[in-house]
């Protein structure tokens, strides 16, 4: 069995150590663009270190305290920490990219049996981050309450810790192996990221639901007040599941050890069985992965009634099809629908937290609500893009390979690219603008017109500086994931978000220039005359931008 | 003779490695060139450079006597390709990657309905019209691939192991597409493993190693060129450093 997981531990290093190493870069602006992309894992690991050892510090400050009767906050920063680290051994799977179904049907191979198996990947997950840091925590308050000299109470809490550790390890190879099934299928798992798209930003109000309310019959209550008005509905019931949380139950354990020995037993035998129960229902989930470790199905397309063959107005017939191939890319990956379905839900969330705060928007840009939200839900529609338009080119993979060996010059491919990324944001910015226009039509009809032009503005100068970027800094992604995987490089995302801000600046200063003096009415006009310098700066920007990107094809079509 | 593809010194270097070495080749326009060599001797890097996916380091090209540097779109516009990696998008259905490069080449929409019917049918695609090819199996997406190197008619097809995943029925049924394609005057560059196939399919051949040209011509004058008249197997072998010694593994 040792030897089966020294095999594993082996394989894993030499994986990650050839993923820093083995670049394979063409030129020097790939080894540059490579260098950053690596930047961030290594100063994760570089800061895993003072991490690590801040929070053994802070174990020990828990545990120590917990035994002098000091710094009872000490315990309540180790429970905020281990319900963080709960959660995010939730979410990982989903958000981080799947472990390669190869390497398991590789492993499937191998004279090794499935219990071995299934402890091997147990043991790997403490190679993911969170669970790494939760070792010191998890260690330093067992030592803190030996230190304070309460021998009993530091055993117990090593035995809550090492129940603790087991509850996080067995629920990520859980939660991975239980993604796996659900995307087995791959009709399936695409109606899974969906809901997992639109579930994951509402879950941002979900505070508001549980707070109690800030405004009765239309008036502002004071602090007092609230403090006084029963726990909310949500509220009740986050209370009545929260002494079952594995964070909760490690909590008390430890508590109870220093204070009455034998009624840790409960929390402590608590905790023991959810850990094993997780185990078993890990192990469980992974044998059926095991089974058939393969996705299967076949999604098929809708022909939008023949949509996909015509031609935009304006566009040649080649341009066209890219520009339509872009957008069926984002149509058809979950990364995709997630550009397209957050900036959606922005009015929705707003809207829901404005109805818990009697109609008042946590922010304000102007003076009418609706215009608020309209304005930012545009705005996000076109920031929801930057994963696909700053890396345009290499989100195709073998597809770019193809556009390279088809008739099609680089003015085309640029201009069906921006094409493309307009109408992936054009549905969500159309969305978020009528629905605040019809639900709170307040404002001025000057500053409603103004807003779609400042959007086309900043479109049009953001346009030439993603192509550019992409072209710079590609980065080979998977769409099927909603995380980190399928994000642009990161040099790329800033500065697609910088260039993004500079485009949006003008048209920010000259509306806040003319509601400052009060003439709004000659926005629209300032803003149409704005558009169309805007869209000369943006031809004679991608001029240099078409002569880099021919210039990088051969890269860009090894990206896949 | 005119030349479909026709190359002067062409070389490209990846660092310190020459992977193609001053090739001179030189394929007849109407013929069936097959273009051998072992793992690594450079015949994809060869048409990667020949299908402007790669830029020579140096040397000269000429396909279908247009040089690349002066009218690249033209040659594309002219040439159908089934590349290594096959160059599908993953998110496109079969369908759809056929009217992508239809609408690319700007062929009527009426042409493209009737040549997209018959490549599906012939590739015995028409079931899997709407399926994305990312849930294709290779040798489903090779299909699409040679569909999508035919629907523009080209004059030169360069292909890639073109039968490689392919079973025996279209296998058969695209060496006699193929067979009409040369009897109509055009021209293929094929690369392949399967020598049998070169060897039945082809009227010249050409042969690299170590990224330089060791033999090329007519099956007939390479043959005459090499020791005895034995199969394709038996030249190639002797053209690109001969028998290899065996390894004993005893302990197997």
């Amino acid at each position: 069995m040792l030897r089966i997981f020294r095999a594993f531990a082996w394989m894993r290093y030499r994986v990650f150590v050839n993923s820093l190493e083995r670049t394979g870069a063409r030129d020097t602006a790939e080894r540059f663009s490579i260098a950053i992309d690596k930047l961030g894992p290594v100063m994760a690991l570089v800061l895993l270190v003072p991490s690590a050892l801040i929070l053994f510090v802070v174990g020990i400050a828990a545990g120590f305290g917990l035994a002098t009767g000091a710094w009872p906050v000490m315990m309540n920063v180790v429970r905020g920490i281990l319900l963080v680290a709960l959660g995010i051994t939730i979410v990982s799977p989903l958000v981080l990219p799947m472990r390669d179904s190869s390497t398991i049907v590789r492993t499937l191979l191998l004279p090794i049996p499935r219990q071995a198996l299934y402890v091997a990947q147990a043991i790997g997950a403490v190679g993911d981050p969170w669970i790494a840091l939760s070792i010191p925590l998890l260690l330093g308050v067992p030592i803190g309450l030996a230190v304070g000299l309460h021998f009993v109470a530091a055993a117990i809490a090593a035995l809550a810790s090492i129940g603790f550790f087991l509850v996080i390890v067995s629920l990520t190879t859980l939660a991975a192996s239980l993604l796996q099934l659900v995307l087995r299928d791959r009709r399936r798992g695409e109606l899974a990221m969906l809901l997992l798209i639109v579930v994951l930003p509402l879950m941002g109000i979900l505070p508001q639901f549980l707070a109690r309310p800030t405004h009765v019959d239309g008036r502002r209550l004071t602090a007092a007040e609230r403090r006084a008005l029963p726990p909310t509905r949500g509220a009740e019931i986050a209370m009545r599941i929260a002494p079952f949380v594995p964070s909760e139950l490690y909590r008390r354990a430890t508590i109870q050890g220093r204070e009455d020995p034998i009624a840790a037993a409960g929390p402590l035998g608590a905790l023991a069985a959810v850990a094993a129960g997780i185990i078993v229902a890990g192990f469980v989930t992974f044998r059926r992965v095991l089974d058939m470790p393969v996705s299967m199905g076949a999604r098929r397309a809708g022909s939008f009634g023949g949509l996909w063959d015509r031609t935009i107005p304006g566009l040649s017939s080649a341009a066209s099809a890219v520009a339509f191939a872009q957008l069926r890319l984002a149509l058809r990956s979950p990364r995709g629908r997630a550009t397209m379905f957050t900036p959606v839900l922005m009015p929705l969330v707003l809207g829901g937290l404005a109805y818990r705060r009697h109609g008042e928007l946590p922010f304000t840009l102007v003076n009418d609500r609706g215009l608020a939200l309209a304005a930012f839900g545009c705005f996000a529609s076109i920031l929801a893009l930057l994963p696909l338009a700053m890396n345009q080119f290499a989100i195709d993979r073998a597809g770019f390979t193809r556009q390279m060996l088809c008739p099609l010059t680089i003015r085309d491919l640029l201009k069906g690219k921006a094409v493309g990324n307009a109408l992936i944001a054009v549905g969500p910015a159309l969305f978020c603008f009528v629905v605040p226009a019809l639900v709170f039509p307040g404002a001025s009809p000057a500053l409603w017109m103004s807003l779609p032009l400042a959007l086309i503005a900043t479109y049009l100068l953001f346009a030439p500086a993603a192509a550019a970027l992409s072209a710079v800094f590609p980065k080979t992604v998977d769409l099927n994931s909603i995380g980190n995987s399928s994000n642009a490089h990161q040099a790329a995302g800033l500065l697609g978000m910088l260039s993004l801000l500079v485009a949006a600046a003008p048209p920010a200063l000259l509306t806040l220039a003319s509601t400052a003096l009060h003439r709004t009415s000659v926005l629209p006009l300032m803003l149409l005359v704005w558009c169309a310098v805007a869209f000369g700066a943006s031809h004679a920007l991608f001029i240099p931008v078409r002569r880099l990107v021919e210039s990088r094809c051969e890269t860009l079509a090894q990206y896949y | 003779m005119e030349f479909a593809v026709e190359t002067h010194g062409l070389a490209r270097t990846f660092g310190a490695m020459r992977a193609v070495d001053g090739i001179d080749l030189k394929v007849p326009a109407g013929s069936f060139y097959g273009f051998l060599g072992p793992n690594g001797a450079g015949k994809s890097t060869t048409i990667k450079c020949l299908t402007g996916l790669l830029r020579p380091s140096s040397g000269s090209i000429r396909i279908l006597g247009i040089d690349p540097n002066v009218d690249a779109v033209e040659i594309k516009r002219r040439v159908g390709v089934v590349p290594e990696d096959l160059a599908l998008f993953e998110r496109l259905t079969a369908g759809e990657t056929l009217s992508f490069i239809a609408q690319v080449h700007g062929i009527p929409h009426e042409t493209f309905k009737s040549r997209s019917t018959d490549l599906l049918s012939l590739m015995e695609l028409t079931g899997a019209a709407t399926t994305l090819v990312a849930d294709f199996s290779h040798g489903m997406k090779k299909k699409l691939s040679l569909a999508a190197a035919l629907l523009a008619a080209p004059r030169l097809l360069f292909l890639d192991e073109p039968f490689e995943g392919i079973d025996a029925v279209a296998s058969r049924q695209i060496k006699d597409l193929l067979h009409s394609f040369i009897g109509r005057g055009g021209t293929v560059f094929l690369t392949s493993h399967i020598l049998e196939i070169v060897e039945r399919l082809s009227t010249h051949i050409g042969v690299i190693a170590n990224g330089k040209i060791v033999a090329q011509g007519s099956i007939e004058e390479v043959r005459s060129g090499v020791h005895g008249h034995g199969t394709l197997e038996e030249m190639f072998i002797e053209l690109v450093g001969g028998e290899r010694t065996a390894v004993d593994l005893n302990w197997l």
